[in-house]
This record gives structure tokens, C-alpha cells and sequence, in this order.
């Protein structure tokens, strides 16, 4: 069966892998390469590079080049600038497997099925930063336009008629803080839709991913700053969750 | 054969993960080449077809580049031809993925939309066929698949399934018609057991 996955998140600004603390501070953590390579070796059942400063500047092909470079034994999902069908085939030729979209969900939808009749629904992941106000309400959060607003019609029609193949719910209020996922967001977002859902931000420890587990439209969860701390932290995390509808940690070097 | 002085052919089409399949390669210690010129790739000792993308856009590209009766004659000659992923439905008849479109027809069969759940993301335990000894070490390994679309045909050409449901539900995960393999998973994406797997088949594939 099917196992759920945990995934390393690398997040990256200005060049650099950065702890980030809500997308509003930040902190180096080193070269995106060093941190990827670690996820790889350490046997993270996927990577997610987000580039969180890519405006109008398109995907960030020269680090993906570097990235595919280091032959990947993980899939490898890359975000960050990608406006069309163009970039998108250029970032899959140069390393990267899936492509997780953002902005462009909000300026173009129509340019997503350009993107999926090019490289596939498959390779097609919508990452949704949601915020949850002290009300109550739930919002989606434009991080280019820096305002919040409900899930609009086009992102509803293209996560319901799943012209995309996972999306990413990130708690973008939580993110960098370790105080756990907020599961409202996702309870939200799966109205819409019945794709696998990932989930990220505030998850830095097996309590948090445990209460999260066993969703069934859950698909995995990412986790960010909590596994650059330590050695080998995706197999610690593992068996903290201890929980079998994960994939079993395995690590042994491809040579 | 000296394994370094092996040579893999990499069919590129001009849609795919082209650059992880090379490296995958390379790190096994064989040469890999890149290419979309049939002289070229008829050079090389095992071919490899790799996918990320749409099958018609895929299709289209091969004819473009003039690599489908190339592909084609090279099977039928009994060259080793590994397909992965889209590589691998691309290896048979006919595929519904957004509009009808004809394969290369070198493994009988056709590619259909997976219903209920509509998609297979993720590790998943393969299951090999008790009549495939090449890849029986990797029965009950977990590999990676991201697809919505897969193989339908013939249990004679069915190598390996994975389940996708509760109540025993299957998909196929693997074909092959002699030298032929496909996989629907991708091994270069699977860590240390799907590189194992690869490596096996592509000497075992030059030694016959």
C-alpha cells in the first residue's frame, strides 16, 4: 500500500538555505546544496525547495542544474517564479521531478493546464499559504500582494477539478515557530477537493505529526527548520511517530 | 564487459527528467550519453527511455526527432530498452491521457486513467511475478511512483503490481517483453533499492 511521506523542506532566499520564521525573518543555514544533499543521504521520502524570492525573475534554473548535479536518489519538488508551461518544462529538464506553484495560481490559472499538458498533471503541485485570524476565519495568503482574501473561484475550480496532482496546505502563520500545524487550514482546503494534501509549517516534532497522521486525504507531511538540528533527524522523527502507514526509514548509500 | 566501459543510452526526447537519469547512471559507474540522434544511441550498449511529462506532447517529440521507428527497430533487434515512468507507457500501444494518441507499440497493452483514487503519489511495496527471477530481489521493496495514468494488458507481459487498496486492488508496476522492461515506478528517484534494481537489470540486459 501506499505509504505516507515525510518530506525535508529547504527553504531558500537570497541564494542561501534559510530558517524562516513566518516568511517575515530569517536565518542562514547554509548552501542549499549542503542541506539537500543531507535530506538525500539521510533518506527523506521527498525535498522541497522553496525560493520564496523569485518575483517576476522566473524559476531559479541555475540552483536546480546545481541540485540535479548531485544525482538525487529522492524525488525533488522545486518552487519558486514558475509563471509558465516554458519554465516549467526547462525546471523538470534540469532536475526537478514536481513543480509546486504559487503565485501563479492566483495571476494566471489558465497557465496551469498549459503547464500539465507539457509536463504532466502529475509533476503539478498547488502550494496554498492559509492563515487562520483570531476570529476564526480561515484566509488565503497572497505572500506577493501581501493580503489575505478567501480561496479564489480559479483556485477552487482548479483544485476541484484536479488539473493539479497534490497540494501543499502551509500554515503560514505558523511556519518557523515548532507550535504545531494548525488542521483547521487543512479541514478548509479538503472542502475543495479531494486530491492528496501535504501539509507544512510549525511541525518540529512526532506529537504534532502524530495527531495529523492518520488523515486519510493526508499524504504526508514537510517539515523545515526541525530537521537541520541534528544528524540523520528524518530517522529520529520516524521512530518518535512511530507510526506504520509511514514508509519504514531505510538508509543505505547508492554506490 | 568492464562495467566502466558499459554505456547507456539516454533517449532524449526533449521532455523529461533527462539530467537525474544521467547522473543516476553515472553514479552506477557506466558511461551515460544523451541523446536524441539514433546514430549516436545506436552505439550504446542498453537504452533507456525516461519521463516526466504528458504522453501526446512525448509522442509527438519522438516523431519529431525521428526516434520512433528507431525505437521500434532497435526492440525488435533485441537491444535491452528500459522505459521509466512515461518512458514505460510510452513502450506500448496507446495511451487516453488528455486525447487518444498511439505508443511505439513494442509492449502490447494500453494506457488508461487510474480511477478510485485517482492518483498513485508516493512509496508503494512493489509485488513481483513469481516468473521473474531478474527482479525478485526487489520483491516487497518500496519504490517511487507519481502517475494517474497506467498500464492495462495481458498478464503475460505483467512483470510486477503494487496494491492501492484495502480490499487487494492492484496496478501494474512493471512489464517486459524480453530485453523490454518498463517500470512504471522510477528507480533513479528510489534510493538505494531502486538504484540495486536498475544496475542489475541493465548488466544482466548487456550479458544475455
Amino acid at each position: 500500500m501506499l505509504r505516507k511521506r515525510l518530506l525535508g523542506a529547504v527553504i531558500v532566499r537570497k541564494g542561501w538555505g534559510v530558517q524562516s520564521f513566518g516568511y517575515r525573518k530569517w536565518l542562514p543555514l547554509g548552501r542549499p546544496e549542503n542541506l539537500v544533499e543531507n535530506l538525500d543521504r539521510w533518506g527523506a521520502d521527498g525535498i522541497v525547495v522553496m525560493v520564496v524570492d523569485r518575483e517576476n525573475q522566473g524559476p531559479d534554473l541555475k540552483l536546480i542544474k546545481q541540485l540535479g548535479a548531485l544525482g538525487l536518489s529522492t524525488p525533488l519538488t522545486y518552487g519558486g517564479g514558475i509563471t509558465n508551461s516554458e519554465q516549467a518544462l526547462l525546471a523538470v529538464k534540469a532536475g526537478a521531478e514536481r513543480l509546486l506553484l504559487d503565485s501563479v495560481l492566483i495571476s494566471n490559472p489558465k497557465a496551469i493546464l498549459e503547464m500539465a499538458s507539457t509536463v504532466g498533471v502529475q509533476a503539478l503541485v498547488a502550494s496554498l499559504p492559509m492563515v487562520k485570524d483570531t476570529n476564526g476565519a480561515i484566509y488565503h495568503w497572497d505572500y506577493k500582494a501581501r493580503k489575505y482574501s478567501a480561496l479564489s473561484e480559479g483556485i477552487c475550480q482548479l483544485i476541484s477539478d484536479e488539473n493539479i496532482s497534490e497540494v501543499l496546505v502551509i500554515d503560514a502563520s505558523g511556519e518557523g515557530t515548532g507550535q504545531g500545524f494548525n488542521v483547521k487550514l487543512f479541514e478548509c482546503v479538503k472542502k475543495y477537493t479531494e486530491l492528496p494534501i501535504l501539509v507544512f509549517g510549525g511541525l518540529a516534532d512526532a506529537n504534532q505529526i502524530k495527531k495529523l497522521i492518520n488523515e486519510p486525504q493526508l499524504a504526508g507531511v514537510v517539515v523545515g527548520n526541525a530537521l537541520n538540528y541534528r544528524e540523520h533527524a528524518i530517522n529520529h522523527l520516524k521512530a518518535a511517530i512511530g507510526n506504520q502507514n509511514l514508509r519504514p526509514h531505510i538508509v543505505k548509500v547508492c554506490k | 564487459m568492464n562495467s566502466s566501459r558499459l554505456t547507456v543510452g539516454i533517449v532524449d526526447y526533449g521532455i523529461g527528467n533527462q539530467t537525474s537519469m544521467v547522473r543516476c547512471i553515472q553514479k552506477m559507474g557506466y558511461r551515460a550519453i544523451l541523446s536524441d540522434s539514433s546514430k549516436i544511441l545506436e552505439r550504446t550498449n542498453v537504452l533507456l527511455l525516461p519521463g516526466v511529462g504528458a504522453f501526446p506532447l512525448a509522442m509527438e517529440q519522438l516523431h519529431t526527432k525521428g526516434l520512433v521507428d528507431f525505437l521500434k527497430q532497435t526492440a525488435a533487434k533485441g537491444k535491452p530498452l528500459i522505459g521509466v515512468c512515461l518512458g514505460m507507457q510510452l513502450l506500448t500501444n496507446s495511451s487516453t491521457e488528455q486525447e487518444f494518441t498511439l505508443g511505439l507499440g513494442i509492449i502490447p497493452g494500453a494506457v488508461e486513467s487510474i480511477v478510485n483514487p485517482r492518483w498513485h503519489i508516493g512509496w508503494n511495496d512493489l509485488e513481483v511475478n513469481d516468473n521473474q527471477p531478474l527482479l525478485q530481489p526487489s520483491n516487497n521493496e518500496m519504490m517511487y511512483f507519481n502517475h494517474s495514468y497506467c498500464y492495462f494488458g495481458s498478464k503475460e507481459w505483467i512483470a510486477a503490481t503494487c496494491k492501492v487498496k484495502d480490499d487487494g486492488h492492484t496496478i501494474v508496476a512493471a512489464i517486459r517483453k524480453g530485453l523490454i522492461w518498463g517500470f512504471q515506478f522510477h528507480p533513479e528517484k528510489s534510493q538505494h533499492q531502486g538504484f540495486e534494481m536498475l544496475k542489475r537489470l541493465i548488466i544482466s540486459g548487456v550479458e544475455s
